[in-house]
C-alpha cells in the first residue's frame, strides 16, 4: 500500500458515510415526517446533519494529511476543465457547503418553509455527486484493479450502507418510550430491510470481484497476487464480517414489533451491527488501496 | 461575432501545431550493457537526493533450463531498459493534475512547476513509466524535464551524452523515426496507447522470448525504491 494511505482511506469513506447520511435524511423528510421529528436538531452528535457536517469536515483535514506541500492546496481546483481529483476537490467543497447551510436552516428554524426541503435536496444531490466524482477519480486505466465496475459500485454501497445504519441509530438514540409504549417509524424499518439488501449486494460485489482479482494475471513489473497472503485473509474476514452484520441486521429487523419491552438491549444490539459495518468498511477500503498496481513500470 | 471568434481560435491553434515540436528519445536494447551512466548522469545534473531516479535501468530477466534427455539446454536472457519521462503525446500526469502544476511546453516537453504542485501524487499514480518521482524534503513532485536548459541550447540532455554505448540518441520524433524506423515497445513497457509516449525502442533480440517465457525485473528493490 502507498504511503499515506490512511488519510486517504478515511477521506473517502467519511465524505461517502456523510453523502450518504444526508441522502437518508432527505428521503425521511420526504417521506417519513414522523421518524424526521425525532431527530434533535442544533449543535449535537445526535443530530444527523451536525453530524453531518462534522464527518465532512474531519474528512476534509484527513485529506490534507497525504499532501506534501499544503500550502498549495489553493491550487487545487486550478484544473476542473480536465482533472476529476480537482473536480472531486471542489464537489466536496459545495457539499459541504451545503451540508452547512441544511444545518443552519434546523438550528435557525426560520419561517420560510421551503428553505430546508430545498437546503435538503441540495445537500442530497450533492452527495450523489461526491460519490461519483470519488468514483472517478479512481477509474485509471493505467490501474486494472481500481479501473472496473467495482469501484463506484463499492463507493455507493460503502455511503449506503454506513449511512443507513447511522440513521437507524440515531433514530433509536432519539426515540423516549412512553408508559403505553411506542410504533417505530415505519421508514426505519425500510431502511433496516434496505441496509440488509445493501449488504447482501456487498457480499456478492465483493466475492465476485476478488475471484476477478484472483484469476488476473499481473501485467507490468508488479507481481502481485491476490489469492494469498494478507490481501486474502483481510478478504475473508471482511466477508465473515459482512455475513455476520447480514444475518445479525435480519434478525434485528424481525424483533422490531416488540423492542419496547427490552429497547435498550435492542438498540445496543444495532449498535454492534453498525460498529460491524464500520469495521468491514474500514478493511474494505484498506483492500481497495492495497490492490493498487498500474500497467508498466 | 461566433464564426469570427471560431476562426480566430483555428488560425491560433494551427500556428501552435507548427510550433509544437515533439522531443524524444531512442533507446537501443541491444547496445545497453546495464551501467546506468545515464542515471548517474541524470542524477548529478540535477543534484537529485538518495531515493530519487529520474532516469531508471530496469534489469530484465527470463527463461529457464530444461532437460532433453541427457542434455540440458536453456533459453534463458537478460537485458536492460532505461527508462525516464517520455514525454508522452497525451500525457496522462497532465490531465490529471488538480493544480495545473504539469504543463506541457512548445518544444514538447511536460514539466512540473514547483510552485504550484501540492505534492498530491496522483500523478504517480496514473504514470505507467514512474516518470514522476516524490521529492520528500520539498513535499513535491519531480520529473525529468528532458534537460531543458541544454536543449534551449541545442545540446543534448545529459543521459544521452553520457552513455558510453550511444545506446541513447534524442531528437525529434519524427526525424528519429526516419532515422531508426518505427519501433515497438517491449516488456516492461505498457502498450503506447495508453500515452502515447515520445520514446523509439531498439528491441533487444532476446525480447522475442518474453512472450514465452515469463520474465521478471531484477533489479525491483532499486527501480522501486525509487520514489
Amino acid at each position: 500500500m502507498q504511503n499515506k494511505a490512511w488519510s486517504l482511506i478515511f477521506f473517502t469513506l467519511l465524505s461517502q458515510f456523510g453523502a450518504g447520511l444526508m441522502l437518508y435524511i432527505t428521503i425521511i423528510y420526504f417521506f417519513d415526517h414522523q421518524a424526521f421529528q425525532l431527530l434533535p436538531s442544533g449543535v449535537s452528535f445526535l443530530a444527523p446533519d451536525f453530524l453531518a457536517l462534522m464527518v465532512i469536515t474531519i474528512a476534509v483535514l484527513f485529506s490534507f494529511f497525504h499532501l506534501g506541500k499544503r500550502l498549495n492546496a489553493t491550487n487545487a481546483l486550478n484544473h476542473l476543465s480536465s482533472s476529476w481529483l480537482s473536480r472531486e476537490i471542489f464537489t466536496v467543497l459545495i457539499f459541504g457547503t451545503c451540508v452547512l447551510l441544511v444545518f443552519l436552516t434546523r438550528k435557525i428554524n426560520p419561517a420560510v418553509t421551503w428553505l430546508l426541503p430545498t437546503t435538503l435536496l441540495f445537500s442530497a444531490f450533492a452527495g450523489i455527486l461526491l460519490v461519483a466524482m470519488i468514483s472517478m477519480v479512481y477509474l485509471i486505466p493505467t490501474i486494472p484493479s481500481w479501473n472496473s465496475w467495482h469501484t463506484p459500485l463499492g463507493f455507493c454501497l460503502s455511503a449506503l450502507t454506513t449511512g443507513g445504519a447511522t440513521i437507524v441509530l440515531l433514530v433509536h438514540f432519539n426515540i423516549t418510550i412512553p408508559e403505553s409504549g411506542f410504533i417505530l417509524p415505519k421508514s426505519i424499518i425500510v431502511v433496516s430491510w434496505a441496509l440488509a439488501i445493501f449488504l447482501a449486494i456487498e457480499i456478492i460485489a465483493t466475492l465476485v470481484f476478488q475471484s476477478k482479482l484472483a484469476e488476473a494475471s499481473p501485467v507490468g513489473i508488479n507481481q502481485v497476487s491476490f489469492n494469498s497472503g494478507t490481501y486474502q485473509t483481510l478478504h475473508m474476514v471482511r466477508i465473515f464480517i459482512l455475513f455476520i452484520s447480514m444475518t445479525f441486521l435480519i434478525y434485528f429487523i424481525f424483533r422490531l414489533p416488540g423492542i419496547s419491552a427490552n429497547f435498550h438491549a435492542h438498540v445496543r444490539f444495532f449498535a454492534m451491527i453498525f460498529a460491524l459495518i464500520v469495521i468491514e468498511e474500514i478493511i474494505g477500503r484498506y483492500q481497495f488501496y492495497a490492490s493498487y498496481y498500474r500497467v508498466g513500470v | 461575432m461566433v464564426m469570427h471568434n471560431i476562426r480566430l481560435w483555428q488560425r491560433w491553434r494551427n500556428n501552435n501545431d507548427i510550433l509544437m515540436k515533439r522531443l524524444a528519445f531512442y533507446f537501443d536494447a541491444n547496445a545497453c550493457s546495464g551501467c546506468k551512466t545515464c542515471q548517474v548522469a541524470c542524477k548529478d545534473k540535477h543534484d537529485l537526493p538518495l531515493g530519487v531516479l529520474w532516469r531508471r535501468v530496469y534489469e530484465v530477466t527470463g527463461g529457464e533450463w530444461i532437460q532433453r534427455g541427457k542434455v540440458w539446454e536453456n533459453n534463458v536472457y537478460a537485458y536492460n531498459v532505461s527508462l525516464a519521462c517520455n514525454h508522452c503525446e497525451d500525457p496522462v500526469c497532465l490531465k490529471g493534475c488538480p493544480t495545473k502544476a504539469i504543463s506541457k511546453h512548445e518544444n514538447g516537453i511536460v514539466d512540473i512547476d514547483p510552485e504550484m504542485c501540492m505534492g498530491c501524487r496522483y500523478c504517480e499514480w496514473v504514470c505507467p513509466y514512474g516518470a514522476p518521482q516524490f521529492l520528500e524534503d520539498a513535499g513535491i513532485m519531480t520529473k525529468c524535464n528532458l534537460c531543458a536548459d541544454y536543449v534551449q541550447r541545442d545540446k543534448n540532455p545529459s543521459c544521452v551524452d553520457a552513455c558510453p554505448m550511444r545506446a541513447m540518441d534524442f531528437g525529434e520524433y519524427d526525424e528519429l523515426i526516419k532515422k531508426y524506423g518505427e519501433r515497438d515497445d517491449i516488456y516492461p513497457l505498457p502498450n503506447r496507447y495508453h500515452t502515447e509516449p515520445s520514446i523509439l525502442v531498439h528491441p533487444h533480440r532476446s525480447s522475442d522470448h518474453v512472450e514465452l517465457e515469463q520474465p521478471e525485473v531484477s533489479n525491483l528493490e532499486e527501480v522501486r525504491n525509487a520514489k
